[in-house]
């Protein structure tokens, strides 16, 4: 091998070296290329928009927590009464707040432009209001009345209520709602309209505290009322309200959490509903389903009975 | 000169005369005996002391670690981690898990087979064997058998090896030094080395991933959703009705499964209370049962914004609202069971259990997002 | 060919006595017990012997068929343990008497049974006979080719014979899966006529070829510790050993698959025969299944130490044999209802039957050399290298 050191340098490894120089330059030249021309417009195509949006509620101090459930604790704070003056009628940044706002709360349901097309629209029976034409509006197209239905929502519809939206934003959805429709309106009623203004005068928004999650867990099990389970009746106890209760009770424990339960309500009848309802997660057996009034008497007695000794203590 | 003396090579051409040779030289204990063979020839490897190969154990070992490995795997990803009923088999169905463990025992066998025979016993990997310098090698590789007095020590004589290896029949001898390593290992070298696998696994990564994203119609690799199969809500030419999703047999019901006594949330909302006791353990039940169901809608902390951007177009509910958190356990529990708006039913893909603990969950986190202000 | 030694004398007298006793116990159960149960009893017995003698006799048409060498030496054991098939052969023709009690697809009632009415066209008796008998014909002519053709070679040193013997191999091979399967399908899943898998004349094959094995093994090891085969060196054992292993993991995995697909399907026709098997009373003896039948002979024969040592081997085949009578019983047995019956009756017929099957390879070791003397391929298999 050091025969070989001591040769000179054919011509054979000099091309030996060029190519492998040229080897590595080429290399180095596709993959600048292979990035700059191909790798980075994919990625810029595939840029989207951020994946949550700001999220409507204010204060949220979620915002930038991987899990935002375990975010720390912040105090609440009360935002002052809104000056109706700056809400009750349209103006330009009113509408560019609602516009956003409507984006991100009503859009999938009534549609971009209020049509009552939204995406979501297809799953909602009675279907959502379209908001360019005044057929139909089960509240009344009022600026008092939009208001009312966004803070309550409508009973017996997909429209719930969004009464954790800030009550000017809310003016600001009611405005663009209203923005939406090229119809007339009509005139307000300035007696609803005074009461508005004073409900927005005499109160604020309140922001509520938070806490993480896992400390949540702990209190709320720690606040916790153990209730003792059903006492139930001795082995040798061969009473028929005694064999009734075994074969009907699967799960003390949890039975007595049942009874605890509906121990205020009066309606015998929907008691017994309610229990076979839940049977038999909610420690009964589902034979409490077939029973008859009869048995029913005995068994609400004899478990009116023992609640009463549990209660005591 | 016996320290530049890697081993003394003796050549034969029959396959009997060399096993006869290594056994006459073995008790003399000269050097360690190896034997270069064109083609495998019974009896050497006793002839030459060689013990038996020790990876039968080391495979046998890491089969039964596979089979182990894959058994707690499986059964931890589909009974305790993420808990999925499939075809209405037990959570732990040792039977499904089989054909798995017995690929991974497989797997791991060959691969330790493999990688240890030649990383572990063969001492792989060293860049040229002393023996493949020699002169010998050509005939070696061709027609015949070379016997070596490997040096192990440095009393090692390699006059008397060579006389031991002419004595026992074989035609000539040769004496193999030990190599010079002239060629330190170069920085440029290395860095070239370094450069080429970067280029080589920048240019393989980037042009898949272009293929992929830019000439959408060549795609490298076919996923897995793109099976010819018949998807949820998808229309079927094989079932008379044209439906994909079959409907339950009229008049059944799964087991242990009793259908909802109600007709609406509402309805629920009025008979149904939350039956489990709210502990710590069901807590976090319920809290991983959320996040893996709900939260990709209803947000980590419940307030309605998805977690999936907006690529899904309903307006989730949002929990923290004073019309939503003033309804009862066992409405929550009804929307589960029967679904509400956009939202589908959830009686599929949760037990009731996981439902209730669900719903304690809901409430812990308006609890959470409305806090007391003792809680602070 | 063996002298007849006092040992062996006596050895014979006691297995006349066995069989003598399990008649007379046979008979008792004839008169006694229910005849599904005796007729049961009858068939396990009688696919016992039968897989053996075939197994054997694919053994040996196996070897003639990749011209193997390291068998030859060992090959009369196979085929003296075919001679079985024979004997089984009669007795299964003596089971035709039970087929009216335990087939079902016979019953009067089938005419209410859509399903079986649907299966007429093969399950009807004159077509049952028909097919028993040309699969026994094709058995019986192969095996006098092969067994006494090996047997005339020790005479007339023909070498034509083996290639005679490896042209023939391969029509055996078509010819015996195509009857194994029907021997399955007739025999055992004609019980529970209802039900069906494609791959059971598969998982019967396996369990015969692997108890044939296994039959092969004791047969030479007992024959190698009476220095019968003083050519026979460890070398050879251990092939066989290997042989054992590789078809011992086959059976195991014919026989999961062929549960898993049905447990998977869960199709209610298909899985009430599992459910019969697994469930409840049969629980320990679906246990005792893979336990005989693969963990024991899997885990003694995997290492190379274990199929070089006599007894290791032994009991690996035995193992091997047990779990072999174990499968049948837990094939035809759970006909009879939910609970194992295992008392005096199969007993006594387990003597009887072994004590016939065991008096007919003791007749057949008498017949010729222990080694194919004049095989030409003899002297290769004996210097044959591991």
């Amino acid at each position: 091998m050091s025969d070989e050191q001591s040769t000179p340098p054919t011509w054979g490894s000099e091309a030996k070296g060029l190519a492998n120089r040229f080897a590595l330059g080429s290399g180095v030249a596709v993959t600048f290329l292979l990035f700059g021309l191909i790798v980075v417009p994919a990625l810029l195509r595939e840029r989207r928009p951020l994946a949550r949006p700001p999220s409507d509620q204010p204060a949220a101090a979620s915002v930038g927590w991987l899990d935002q459930a375990e975010a720390p604790a912040s105090k609440g704070r009360d935002l002052p009464p809104v000056d109706p003056a700056t809400v009750m009628t349209p103006n330009p940044k009113l509408l560019g707040r609602g516009e956003v706002l409507f984006k991100q709360n009503c859009s999938s349901c009534h549609g971009e432009g209020g049509q009552g097309n939204g995406p979501a629209a297809g799953t909602l029976n009675p279907r959502p209001r379209n908001f360019t034409q005044p057929a139909d509006w089960k509240r009344g197209f009022h600026v008092t009345d939009i208001f009312t239905t966004i803070s309550t929502g409508i009973k017996g519809s997909g429209m719930a209520a969004f009464d954790f939206i800030m009550p000017a934003d809310r003016m600001a959805l009611v405005h663009t709602v209203r923005s939406l429709g090229g119809f007339d309106h009509g005139p307000e009623d300035p007696k609803a309209l005074a009461a508005l203004a004073d409900q927005f005068r005499s109160k604020g928004f309140h922001i509520p505290n938070r806490i993480p999650v896992s400390l949540a867990i702990k209190k709320i099990v720690r606040e916790q009322v153990a209730v003792p389970p059903l006492p139930m009746p001795p082995a040798e106890d061969k009473s028929a309200s005694a064999e009734l209760l075994r074969l009907l009770i699967a799960d003390p424990s949890r039975a007595a959490r049942t009874v605890a339960a509906t121990a205020k309500r009066s309606d015998l009848a929907a008691v017994a509903r309610a229990w076979a309802a839940g049977a038999p997660d909610n420690g009964f057996a589902p034979a409490v389903a077939e029973l008859s009034a009869t048995e029913w008497g005995t068994i609400l007695h004899s478990l009116a009975g023992t609640n009463q000794e549990a209660k005591q203590p | 000169m016996s320290s530049g003396t890697f081993a003394v090579l003796g050549l034969f051409s029959d396959a009997h005369k060399i096993v006869e040779a290594a056994q006459q030289i073995r008790p003399r204990q000269l050097g360690r005996l190896e034997a270069y063979t064109p083609y495998p020839v019974h009896g050497l490897d006793r002839a030459i002391g060689l013990a038996p190969s020790r990876l039968g154990r080391l495979v046998m070992l890491m089969g039964v670690i596979g089979a182990g490995l894959a058994l707690l795997f499986e059964g931890w990803v589909s009974a305790v981690d993420y808990p999925l009923v499939t075809s209405g088999k037990p959570l732990f169905s040792w039977q499904a898990f089989v054909p798995v463990m017995f690929e991974v025992t497989v797997l791991f066998a060959t691969f330790t087979a493999g990688l240890a025979m030649l990383f572990a016993f063969n001492k792989l990997p060293f860049f040229g064997h002393p023996v493949l310098h020699s002169k010998a090698i050509k005939s070696i590789t061709r027609d015949k058998l070379a016997l070596s007095i490997e040096a192990t020590s440095a009393t090692f004589d390699a006059e008397t090896a060579r006389q031991a290896l002419l004595q026992n029949g074989a035609e000539s001898v040769e004496i193999v030094p030990v190599p010079v390593w002239n060629r330190p290992l170069s920085l440029v070298g290395l860095l070239r080395t370094i450069a080429g696998i970067v280029a080589a696994c920048a240019v393989a990564g980037a042009g898949l991933f272009a293929l992929e994203k830019l000439i959408p119609i060549v795609p490298p690799m076919v996923h897995m959703h793109e099976q010819p199969k018949l998807n949820a809500f998808r229309v079927s030419s094989f079932f008379a009705d044209g439906r994909g999703m079959r409907p339950a047999v009229t008049g059944t019901v799964a087991r242990g499964h009793l259908p909802p006594a109600f007709a609406t949330p509402e309805e629920a909302g009025t008979l149904l209370g939350n039956p489990l006791p709210l502990t710590q353990p069901i807590a976090e039940r319920g809290r991983k049962v959320f996040n893996d169901h709900c939260a990709i809608c209803h947000g980590l902390v419940g307030d309605g914004v998805p977690l999936l951007s907006h690529a899904y177009g309903g307006k989730p509910g949002n929990f923290l609202s004073n019309e939503i958190r003033a309804r009862p356990d066992g409405h929550y529990f009804g929307v589960l069971m029967l679904g509400k708006n956009a939202m589908p039913s959830y009686a599929a893909d949760l037990d009731n259990h996981d439902r209730w603990a669900a719903v304690h969950y809901i409430r812990i986190l308006q609890r959470a997002q409305n806090a007391k202000d003792e809680d602070l | 060919m063996s002298p007849v030694s006092p040992r062996s004398s006596l050895v014979r007298n006691l297995l006349v006595a066995l069989t003598l006793v399990g008649a007379a116990g046979t008979a008792g159960v004839y008169v006694s017990a229910s005849r599904e149960r005796f007729w049961v009893n009858w068939l396990v017995w009688t696919l016992f012997l039968l897989t053996l003698g075939l197994g054997n006799l694919f053994l040996v048409a196996l070897e003639r068929l990749v011209s193997a060498h390291w068998s030859v030496p060992m090959r009369r054991v196979p085929e003296r343990i075919a001679s079985l098939i024979p004997l089984a052969i009669v007795l299964l023709l003596i089971a035709f008497f039970g087929v009216p009690v335990i087939f079902p697809w016979t019953y009067p009632a089938v005419a209410h049974n859509p399903i079986l009415v649907a299966k007429t066209a093969w399950l009807n008796l004159p077509f049952f006979a028909v097919r028993f008998a040309v699969c026994a014909v094709v058995w019986m002519l192969f095996y006098r080719f092969y067994v006494r053709g090996s047997l005339r070679q020790d005479e007339n040193k023909d070498p034509a014979f083996t290639v005679r013997a490896r042209r023939l191999a391969p029509a055996f091979m078509v010819v015996f899966f195509f009857s194994v399967t029907i021997l399955a399908f007739d025999w055992i899943s004609g019980l529970e006529p209802e039900w069906y898998s494609d791959m059971f004349g598969v998982y019967l094959f396996a369990g015969t070829f692997i108890s044939g094995i296994a039959a092969m093994l004791v047969g030479v090891l007992s024959l190698m510790r009476r220095g019968r085969l003083p050519e026979v060196q460890t070398k050879h054992v251990y092939n066989l050993g290997t042989l054992g292993l590789a078809f011992t993991v086959f059976f195991a995995y014919i026989g999961f698959a062929q549960y898993l697909l049905i447990w998977y399907a869960n199709l209610p026709e298909e899985v009430i025969w599992f459910k019969h098997r697994i469930d409840g009373a049969w629980q320990p003896v679906a246990l005792l299944l893979p336990l005989l039948h693969f963990f024991i002979p899997f885990f003694l024969l995997i290492g190379a130490l274990g199929k070089k040592h006599p007894a290791t081997l032994r009991v690996a085949a035995l193992s091997i044999l047990l779990g072999h009578f174990v499968d049948l019983y837990w094939l035809v047995f759970p006909v009879l209802g939910p609970t194992p019956l295992f008392g005096w009756p199969e007993l006594s017929m387990a003597c009887f039957f072994l004590g016939l099957g065991l008096l007919q390879i003791r007749r057949a070791m008498g017949r010729g050399a222990d080694i194919p003397v004049s095989d030409p391929l003899l002297s290769r298999g004996l210097e044959w290298q591991l």
